[in-house]
């Protein structure tokens, strides 16, 4: 369990996993639900497949876990500044009956940009499950790799803690992403990357200015999942740029789920990336930072290829270069 | 609710037209989910086979959610949505993540997905006519959450689940399947370095020379192609139509340039393709007279769509399946350089152009940009219009395939092809010969 700072630096770091369930003590615990469901003894599943470079914020404190969207940071690359375009969120609706808006979008997809995302009914007084455990460690990838369980680990997904433990998010870090989705009960667990080759692959998060580096697979991919009362999962989206304020969702049966995807991606990278070659555009996550380092303090995902296959494979993380 | 339209209830019907029959594990759950299942969709029928999947509920949702929800809103797609049926068909898998087919995921970033190509395109195409008779694109979609596509050089397109937190894939994956149209792509880096391409949405007509679609004209009030510098991966050398198009920019509700919208329409639906007067059928063979007697003349056209396999590094052909069709449709705009021609006592009788170069793959692999695998071998779609199987069986019938060289853009009909065959502007690739197509047909059907 992390103690000290109210936000987790970057994340999930040092959240060892369980949320103890009984929450009373839980600073939190009774913030306003939105709505008061009528439940009869009905619950909704809700399924959210996360997918992209999206910054995940946990707090110990406030029991909830945010899911934020990362805005463009204009640095000037050519002075080897932090330089990433975001080309958007999307969050669409996979399956499920959408109920409001009574009009859908043909295709079931919304933009949620700006939006601080909550869900009716979920509360703080539920377990909020993060698993995550200590920083790979060799062969820094799960033994199997083929399924979203053997990635379930959050460790997977890249925590800067891991590589600064000093670090802590700026006071104002909200004010710097461009919507998030808060998630304050549940459980969150990584899963399969979304590109093939990153599979296989292991990237090392190299820091320029002395070659420190740690080792590990990176996935993008997260998956969450919880249960909500009532017969309908009903998403609020205050703030959004999109002028949409609510989406509430029937499931097409009592025994199927709400699955949503929320996606994320920022500008293209090169067609494909070889050994050797930086993804650059995690510098942005940094920019969250109390203290923003300097580009050659910061640790950036070197390629270094499928460790069973000298100087092999090929990902393109481009648009979806792994979530932090 | 969907209604399902089992491969029990058709079963009846299709025996009687199929020639290969299945091969695959289990009988398919076929379900029409593109348009209402009650109401008849177009001639293009989309097959998306299950593969992997244990869950038929799951692979319903999967299979609605990309092939409806995303493909079919796509603008060309939608707006074309009367040109297609969408079919799935479902049989469990071994287990979670078990192909039937035996496609590995070993080699997927060469799109190589079979070590027994023969053995899993056969299977595929069983699959793919157990679920219409009448099938024309056939999709596998795998149980896998990564993010994944190829169309492959056996005319078949793989699709993940995963493919799903994408939109466009698919719209994109299926240009290549449809249209034969080239990946836009330019790495900002490489000049192009192979051969003269000016057909589909590619060309290495620089100035002075001209793009082929400068030449044919736009009827959708397009703007003129301003022709920039970029297409199939290179950066200088070789241009593309229009600054943006879906070929290029798969995501972010990119639409489809004209040009591409073009390519795409002339197989969708193609103008009735000029022909030479069908072979007299054999007089001994009473069983084909009886057909023809009993087909009444106000019935839908038939033909026969063939499945054969194409190595133009040795010149080596093999018909991998057969099937009598419906409404069969037949491409003779220059769609592509590789030909086809039916040929009866030495003359062409019917022509095809193959879209775009059927012997590359294109892989989606997680990320923007898509590659081309250049291959000597392919599985191509032959139709020989006004046919069926046991009229093939019973003729002399020789299938030739042809390089076609320069960009002529007319219609090539057989006439055309005779012409340009006389002028020395095609290379004859491979050739199904006389006897052994029916060789193979009588093969196929004893199998």
């Amino acid at each position: 369990m992390r103690k000290g700072r109210r936000f987790g630096s970057l994340g999930l770091a040092g959240v060892a996993a369980i949320v103890a369930a009984a929450c009373d003590s839980c600073p939190g615990a009774n913030r306003t639900v939105t709505r008061e469901p009528v439940t009869n003894g009905q619950v909704t599943r809700l399924v959210m497949n996360v997918t992209g470079g999206f910054k995940y914020a946990y707090s110990e404190a406030g029991h909830q876990l945010e899911i934020a969207f990362l805005k463009d940071t204009p640095g000037d690359p050519n002075k080897g500044e932090c330089y990433v375009h975001q080309l958007g969120v999307e969050l669409t609706v996979k399956e499920g009956d959408i109920i409001v808006p009574a009009a859908p979008p043909a295709d079931k997809k919304f933009d949620p940009a700006g939006a601080v995302i909550t869900f009716d009914g979920a509360t703080t007084a539920k377990p909020l499950n993060v698993a995550r455990g200590t920083r790979p460690q060799a062969p820094f990838q799960p033994l199997s790799r083929n399924t979203d369980a053997d990635w379930m680990d959050l460790s997977w997904v890249p925590s800067i803690q891991f590589f600064m433990p000093e670090s802590t998010l700026a006071e104002n870090w909200r004010s710097k992403a461009d919507g998030r989705v808060v998630l304050t009960q549940g459980t969150l667990l990584g899963a399969k990357p979304s590109d093939d080759a990153a599979v296989n692959g292991v990237w090392d998060f190299t820091r320029k200015s002395d070659g420190a580096k740690f080792r590990q697979a990176a996935t993008d991919r997260t998956v969450y999942t919880t249960e909500i009362p009532g017969d309908r999962i009903v998403i609020n989206l205050a703030n959004a740029k999109s002028g949409i304020t609510r989406i509430e969702i029937k499931p097409t049966s009592t025994s199927r789920p709400v699955n949503l995807l929320l996606v994320g991606r920022h500008m293209e990278a090169a067609a494909q990336l070889h050994v050797g070659e930086t993804i650059t555009h995690f510098c942005a996550f940094y920019e969250l930072l109390s203290k923003v380092p300097p580009m050659n303090e910061r640790f950036l995902p070197v390629f270094a290829g499928d460790p069973s296959k000298p100087l092999q494979g090929q990902p393109t993380p481009g648009a979806y270069c792994p979530g932090e | 609710m969907m209604r399902h339209l089992c491969c029990s209830a058709t079963a009846g019907v299709l025996a009687a037209l199929l020639v290969t029959p299945s091969v695959a594990a289990a009988q398919l759950d076929v379900k029409q989910i593109y348009p209402a299942p009650s109401t008849t969709g177009g001639a293009n029928v989309i097959v998306v086979i299950s593969d992997g999947y244990t869950d038929e509920t799951q692979f319903d949702v999967d299979a609605s959610f990309i092939f409806v929800t995303r493909l079919m809103n796509d603008a060309f797609y939608s707006s074309h949505g009367a040109s297609f049926t969408i079919k799935t068909g479902y049989a469990a898998a071994p287990a979670e993540g078990v192909s039937s087919f035996g496609i590995s995921t070993a080699n997927r970033a060469s799109c190589d997905l079979a070590p027994n190509r023969a053995a899993t395109r056969t299977k595929i195409f069983d699959a793919a006519a157990e679920a219409d008779a009448n099938w024309k694109f056939a999709v596998v979609l795998a149980y896998d959450s990564v993010s994944y596509a190829c169309y492959t050089n056996d005319s078949w397109t793989y699709v993940t689940a995963g493919a799903s937190d994408r939109n466009g894939i698919v719209a994109h994956e299926l240009g290549h399947q449809i249209g034969g149209l080239f990946d836009e792509w330019d790495d900002g880096v490489s000049p192009y370095s192979g051969g003269e391409v000016n057909h589909s949405n590619c060309s290495t007509h620089l100035p002075p020379q001209t793009p082929h679609w400068m030449a044919t004209g736009y009827t959708q009030g397009a703007s003129t192609p301003t022709n920039p510098m970029g297409c199939l991966y290179s950066v200088s050398g070789i241009v593309r139509p229009y600054e943006s198009c879906k070929m290029r920019n798969y995501d972010r509700g990119q639409p489809f340039c004209a040009v591409c919208v073009r390519e795409m329409e002339a197989v969708l639906s193609p103008p009735p393709p000029s022909e030479a007067p069908t072979p007299t059928p054999p007089t001994n063979l009473k069983v084909i007279k009886a057909a023809f007697r009993a087909q009444p003349t106000a019935a839908p056209p038939r033909g026969v769509r063939l499945l054969v396999n194409v190595d133009v590094s040795t010149g080596k052909t093999e018909v991998v399946a057969a099937n009598d069709v419906q409404n069969p449709q037949i491409v003779q705009r220059r769609i592509g350089d590789v030909v086809f021609a039916i040929i009866v006592n030495g003359e062409p009788i019917a022509t095809g152009v193959l879209p775009g170069d059927p012997f590359q793959s294109r892989v989606y692999n997680g990320g923007p940009r898509h590659s081309t695998i250049e291959g000597k071998e392919a599985t191509v779609q032959v139709i020989v219009p006004r046919a069926s199987v046991d009229l093939l069986i019973a003729s002399p019938v020789q299938i030739a395939f042809y390089k076609l060289s320069g960009s002529d853009p007319e219609a090539v009909t057989p006439a055309k092809l005779k012409s340009l065959i006389e002028a020395d502007k095609t290379t004859r690739l491979a050739v199904v010969a006389p006897g052994a197509l029916s060789a193979s047909l009588k093969a196929l059907r004893s199998r």
